[in-house]
């Protein structure tokens, strides 16, 4: 071999000047077969061991120290970057039912990248808005979960805060018949099944020129107790450009559902209940809802179970519900104070709406208060938010196409004298419903298709602190 | 058998064994990480899913860099055994949540590490140097 390739090599060097880098490559390789040969007949050595061949230049080696410096240095970098990434995929992994999108954004902000997300998720915002004008995707219209068993067990708060299974049910007046539950909601091409009920709160006026069939009107949610709906959910557009919109919007009366926070697994403990529904609460269980921006983030703090998490700052827009399971919407050392029995209490931004009117910093939201989406938080994204009525029904609206004011607008229209954003983004809004089958296995059902988590979130562990409405007791 | 032939069924009996040992630890570890992650969680993967991909993106990465390594001499059996221990006793010991598939993943990437820092340290002479193969 050898033999056959020196003469070859000798050709080359005649032809060509030995310092030109393109031939100096082709010489490069066929020494480096020689030198294999070499290695072989002397049993050993390595491809350096050319002193007798003629060298294009100093090049060569400088390549080969260049190519294992770089070498070492990523080895050394990604050798420094495996604790960051035993991080990552620690956070990857945990547990609940997170995007690996979510994840990772939920990670960056943990590791001092807030900045950057926010810039980031303000031009994703600005990228993927509702779409303007347009009708309703039927497709999209809120939905509940069909319940199929005859009865449920009410708990009453107590129960709740003991930790204990519920015990006994009184016929006459607890037990409640779940047959009798409307289980899909308004259509837009369809009439609307039931609507307006006795006790349902009055139609909601559509912000939209032209109405579309069932909009805006109330069908009943969850079990009926005592022959009364505790709930009512409607639909109805976020405003008149992003008509093609279609927002949940849902009415509970504390009078026949009681109402519990849950910590996520992002909530600093010490916690007096478990991050999930518990098993033995569940058959009660009529909807869940999540409870706020990451708590670092909500600008205030949260009591759970009569312990301050975090603390609390007045002025602050809080959701508090008392030890009896009574929800309130306020402002923080004006509405509500932690000596009034308070059982949880969840602060999230300033209030939107307060004496049933739009705050009047939403029209410009310098601070950026509530959120950093797009110019003054005009962005039309999905957002959730909560009020409370005069009558101290809590109301839940959340869906797509919402900007800061039309979620204030759509409280307001829904009755609340006072009201607070929870969250934005697809990933977090959530609002689900549940019922229990004959054997005592319960299922949850996303209000909106478009909701990302599973419907059964919250019967296990999650990340985020959520709120819980059960069937009251009598 | 030849005398001249006996150092190369030698090299290839050491590779065939670091081979086998770097796929048969490895295995275990996916094969340990798909049991645990069988037990009903939210964001669950299929245990067959997570086993094709630690398959495919650990016990099989893992065995073809053994293979290389052993036939450049750019590392040992000890090695091997370390790490592939290391590595297969990790995976079976994380706990259960969701994206699994990234840990076959995160152990892929730190052996590929710990074997480079191996060769390195053999390179340097730090670790004796035993005849293990040819040095194409």
């Amino acid at each position: 071999m050898s033999a056959m390739i020196d003469p070859l090599l000798e050709r080359q060097r005649k032809r060509v000047p030995r310092a030109r880098s393109s031939n100096a490559n082709h010489q490069t390789d066929l020494r480096g077969s020689d030198s294999v040969a070499t290695q072989r007949s002397d049993g050993g050595g390595n491809g350096d061991d050319l002193a007798d061949e003629p060298r294009s230049g100093s090049r060569q080696p400088w390549r080969r120290r260049y190519r294992r410096a770089i070498g070492r240095a990523i080895l050394v970098v990604t050798v420094l970057l495996i604790p960051a990434m035993y991080s990552y995929a620690i956070a990857l992994t945990g547990p609940g039912s997170d995007s690996a999108q979510a994840r990772s954004v939920e990670w960056a902000r943990d590791h001092h990248l807030g900045p950057v997300i926010d810039r980031f998720e303000k031009w994703y915002y600005a990228k993927h808005q509702a779409a303007v004008g347009g009708t309703p995707n039927p497709n999209g219209l809120p939905a509940v979960a069909v319940a199929v068993t005859p009865a449920v067990t009410p708990v009453t708060p107590a129960a709740q805060t003991a930790g204990t299974a519920p015990t006994g049910t009184n016929p006459s007046s607890a037990t409640v018949p779940i047959g009798a539950t409307t289980a899909v909601q308004p259509t837009v091409a369809v009439s609307v099944p039931e609507s307006n009920s006795a006790g349902a709160p009055a139609p909601l006026t559509t912000p939209a020129a032209v109405p579309v069939p069932g909009e805006g009107k109330w069908s009943p949610l969850g079990p009926l107790v005592n022959g009364h709906a505790g709930a009512y959910v409607s639909a109805i557009r976020p405003d008149n450009v992003y008509t093609s919109s279609m927002d949940a919007v849902v009415n509970f009366n504390p009078k026949y559902f009681s109402f519990r926070a849950y910590p996520g697994t992002k909530i600093p403990k010490p916690w007096d209940r478990p991050d999930y529904v518990e098993p033995a609460q569940q058959s009660a269980l009529v909807a869940a809802f999540s409870g706020g921006f990451r708590l670092k983030d909500s600008g205030g703090g949260m009591i759970l179970g009569g312990a301050e998490i975090q603390q609390m700052r007045n002025g602050i827009a809080t959701m508090s519900i008392d030890k009896n399971g009574v929800p309130n919407v306020g402002m923080w050392g004006r509405d509500m104070s932690a000596s009034s029995g308070i059982d949880s209490a969840r602060q999230n931004l300033p209030l939107i709406v307060d004496n049933s009117v739009e705050n009047p910093d939403l029209a410009t939201d310098a601070n950026r208060k509530w959120g950093f989406t797009g110019p003054k938080n005009k962005s039309a994204v999905w957002r959730s938010g909560a009020g409370i009525t005069a009558d101290g029904h809590l109301v839940w609206v959340g869906g797509p196409g919402l900007t800061i004011d039309s979620l204030a607008q759509t409280l307001i229209r829904a009755g609340a004298i006072r009201g607070m954003q929870l969250e934005i983004n697809q990933e977090w809004v959530q609002l689900n419903t549940y019922s229990t089958n004959s054997v005592g296995q319960t299922n949850g059902k996303r209000l909106l298709p478009g909701m990302q988590h599973t419907g059964n979130r919250w019967l296990t562990e999650d990340t985020r602190d959520f709120v819980a409405a059960f069937v009251r007791s009598a | 058998m030849s005398d001249d032939m006996r150092p190369v069924d030698i090299e290839t009996y050491r590779r065939r064994r670091a081979l086998f040992v770097a796929a048969s630890l490895s295995s275990l570890g996916v094969l340990a990480l798909s049991v645990r992650e069988s037990v009903a969680h939210p964001g669950r993967t299929s245990s067959l899913a997570l086993l094709a991909i630690g398959i495919l993106v650990y016990v099989a990465p893992f065995a073809f860099i053994v293979d290389r390594a052993m036939r450049r001499g750019t590392t040992r059996m000890a090695a091997v055994a370390v790490v592939g221990a290391g590595g297969g006793l990790f995976m079976a010991t994380r706990s259960v949540g969701s994206f699994s598939q990234v840990w076959p993943v995160f152990t892929m990437i730190v052996t590929v590490v710990a074997l480079q820092v191996i060769s390195q340290f053999i390179r340097a002479g730090l670790i004796p140097a035993v005849a293990t193969g040819d040095r194409r």
